[in-house]
């Protein structure tokens, strides 16, 4: 059970909250959790999980969540009702505490999930210790299990994290800043909002073949800076154009990575990634990403 | 060139010429704009806010909609003029163009958008009172006579003068038809500046179409304007009216122009009394009134007998409001039979719970669903006054359907200020969705 902590309460029996719809006091359990999953039909089902922000200061309460999550994963392994069709994801948590993520891991790891999640991170903490978190589980999950890291999606994280053995993520990012007129781009977010781009009539992203970028002649919608400017946060339809553009940005980048990976050339494309975004100005490339690759053997300040 | 022809009156049932004597009656016609658009009228235009028609992008208007025309008023493209200079006007191609409107559709150009929310300051002899993103704002004539020339659209309307007041005393009265009549000549002489109709010839004639503005007065009170009208009538291409009453007041010789409803407001009925009195072409204001009231419509002009409505049967809705949670469950589409991209895709279970999580989606699918029906009934509108069956279509439907649209109970899309007026002393427009927790009532929990 994901953020919005303030918002609810936890117990060794599940959540308690409000429902957003109409006040209604409500529980959920990891029963009923697989319950509702197991209804939906989704191809991956996700755990119910105690998540305790790993900014909190509160040392002992992090363990007890990472020790209930265990727990809980084992109500909802027994609760599943459909193991031969849904794949029901682990999530390993235990703060920013290494020792604590490899405890988790340990014990997650013999329920023998189809796949496994890395939980609680993305929620403002250093990003020098997101990766030694993330690093720290993947060094020890099995290769053929698929590793997702819960609630990432800035453009940079992605590609570090993939670096350091990570295969999926999500992220309302992407979408939610959408709306808000960021667009996500090779160059990095610009904020469209800004009276700077209310006369730049260029594409969105100049090297992005989405429908939103391509040309009317290129049979896509032509759209400009100027006119995502003009729309932001007055139609809808603004938040959706931008919407499409940013989502494809992202597939595309993963895209792109498979393809390095594959060519076994995915070095150079982390280089180039972070060089169009600073410009090849290594001095301005962030250091934890820096430091970060360095520890897979990728050195983003060699040419 | 611009042309319209009258193709078929409902009464005389003969093909009309222009100057159809008494055309004030039901009637098909064509409507060839310059640039290569045909429209076959009646017809409707969508109405759009800052270039969208609301809740489409350019790709799904194309798409999923049968959208031939949309209505732009430039006000939405103002913003802090004359303090800062429109992006609009530095753009280096077509209004179109800014917009990405599909090509295939055509894009008529208004000063105001329809309705317009009455601005505090009265227009003056060079400005008309407009409301943009930003606040009050003055529009200079002369800065929309030469918006019209660079920004192409297809059809541009005159700038009527409008009293910011409900009853305008007599000299005001004289004032709204002067300057009514000095804006359009403004727009026709720069329109048909020195060669340019010559110059027209040789681009192939694609200057835009001129829609005259008819004030909401009596003949009498207009009647200098109207002759003005029909002395440069070779230059006009349509007459647009505020009031549907104003179509009485207009002399025999502008009968033969295409007549555009500049909005809608009241639904099908009153569609249906206005292409009675010989209206051509509608801007639907009311259709996006109700998308966002998460409204979904149902109506069909059909040739189908009246099944004893008389001896008490319920008459039917108009439309249905979704929000209901008796469709919490219901997997059926929004409107049996229908064809369009929501019907055939969604049901009204799914559009429920993306207007209760608030998801823009909801009204995506509701609007696409909303102007097919509006569509389809134009269609069955031409087809009857084509077929000979209008005035039976019109009462049968008329018997069939309640006069009234349901009222919406739900919440639309966030509110914003520019596009309504706030009166003072109203509660909040959007309530925040979450609660804390310990503010709630937990009741035995």
């Amino acid at each position: 059970m994901v953020s919005l902590l303030k918002l609810a309460k936890i117990t060794e029996e599940g959540v308690r909250f409000l429902s957003p719809h109409d006040g209604s006091p409500m529980l959920l359990t990891p029963e009923h959790s697989m319950s509702l999953q197991n209804s939906i039909g989704s191809d991956i089902m996700m755990q119910l999980d105690d998540v305790i922000a790993t900014t909190s200061p509160d040392k002992e309460r992090i363990v007890e969540a990472m020790h209930r999550s265990v727990r809980w994963l084992d109500r909802c392994i027994e609760a599943h009702k459909y193991p031969e069709k849904q794949n029901l994801f682990c999530i390993i948590q235990g703060g920013l505490d290494l020792d604590l993520r490899r405890e988790c891991v340990h014990e997650m790891l013999k329920r023998d999930t189809p796949g496994i999640a890395i939980g609680g991170l993305s929620g403002g903490e250093e990003k020098a210790k997101y990766c030694a978190v993330v690093r720290t589980c993947t060094e020890m999950l099995p290769d053929m299990k698929p590793r997702y890291v819960m609630g990432v999606g800035y453009p940079e994280d992605l590609v570090v994290s993939v670096a350091l053995g990570a295969d999926m993520f999500d992220c309302v990012w992407p979408t939610r800043t959408a709306r808000f007129g960021n667009a996500v781009t090779s160059r990095g977010t610009l904020n469209l909002r800004h009276a700077s781009y209310a006369a730049d009539f260029s594409p969105v992203d100049e090297d992005c073949d989405c429908p939103c970028c391509r040309s009317k002649e290129a049979g896509g919608l032509g759209v400009t800076k100027a006119y995502i400017h003009h729309l932001t946060g007055k139609e809808t339809a603004g938040a959706h154009i931008l919407t499409m553009h940013n989502v494809y940005y992202l597939l595309d980048l993963m895209r792109n990575a498979r393809k390095a990976i594959i060519a076994g050339t995915y070095p150079s494309f982390v280089k180039e990634f972070f060089g169009r975004i600073y410009k090849y100005d290594t001095a301005e490339y962030p250091a934890w990403a820096v430091d970060a690759l360095k520890t897979v053997g990728i050195d983003l300040t060699e040419a | 060139m611009n042309t319209f022809r009258v193709l078929k009156t409902a009464v005389t049932d003969v093909a009309a010429t222009t100057a159809q004597p008494g055309a004030t009656t039901a009637r098909t016609g064509v409507l060839n704009l310059s640039k290569g658009f045909t429209l076959q009228t009646p017809n409707f235009l969508a109405p759009t806010s800052r270039g969208v028609v609301p809740h489409l992008s350019p790709d799904n208007l194309e798409k999923n909609t049968g959208v031939e025309g949309v209505f732009v008023a430039l006000e939405d493209f103002i913003e802090k003029a004359p303090q800062r200079v429109p992006p609009l006007y530095t753009y280096p191609s077509t209004l179109r163009s800014f917009i990405s409107l599909p090509t295939s559709t055509f894009l008529l150009l208004s000063p105001r958008r329809s309705p317009s929310i009455t601005c505090p300051k009265a227009n003056s002899d060079a400005n008309l009172s407009i409301l943009t993103s930003v606040g009050f704002r003055d529009l200079p004539i002369k800065d929309y006579v030469s918006a019209v020339i660079r920004l192409e659209p297809d059809i541009v309307l005159g700038i009527t003068d409008i009293a910011n007041t409900v009853s305008p005393g007599k000299n005001r009265v004289q004032k709204m038809v002067n300057r009514t009549e000095k804006w359009l000549d403004e727009l026709l002489g720069r329109v048909y500046a020195g060669d340019n109709a010559i110059t027209d010839e040789k681009n192939g004639g694609k200057l835009p179409a001129v829609f005259a503005p008819i004030l909401p007065l009596e003949k009498e009170r207009q009647r200098l304007y109207l002759t003005y009208l029909v002395e440069n009538v070779e230059k006009l291409s349509g007459l647009v009216f505020t009031a549907a009453e104003s179509v009485d007041v207009i002399p025999q010789e502008l009968e033969g122009l295409p007549k555009l409803q500049s909005d809608v407001t009241g639904g099908p009925h009153q569609v249906l009394e206005m292409i009675g009195r010989g209206i051509d072409l509608f801007n639907v204001g009311f259709v996006g009134t109700m998308t966002d009231a998460g409204i979904a419509l149902h109506f069909t002009f059909s040739n189908d007998e009246a099944e004893g409505t008389e001896d008490g049967k319920e008459m039917l809705e108009l439309a249905t409001d979704m929000w209901d949670a008796k469709f919490a469950t219901d997997l059926s589409p929004l409107e049996e039979g229908c064809e369009c991209y929501t019907c055939k895709t969604h049901h009204k279970a799914y559009i429920r719970h993306c207007l209760e999580a608030k998801e823009m989606t909801a009204w995506v699918l509701l609007q696409i669903h909303n102007l097919k029906v509006v569509e389809r009934f134009f269609g069955s509108v031409r087809r009857s006054i084509e077929e000979g069956w209008w005035e039976k279509g019109r009462s049968g439907f008329e018997a069939k359907y309640k006069k009234d649209m349901p009222v919406g109970t739900g919440l639309g899309p966030r509110l914003r200020g520019y596009q309504y007026k706030s009166v003072g002393g109203e509660g909040r427009l959007n309530e925040p969705a979450y609660r804390s927790l310990d503010s709630g009532d937990e009741g035995g929990l």
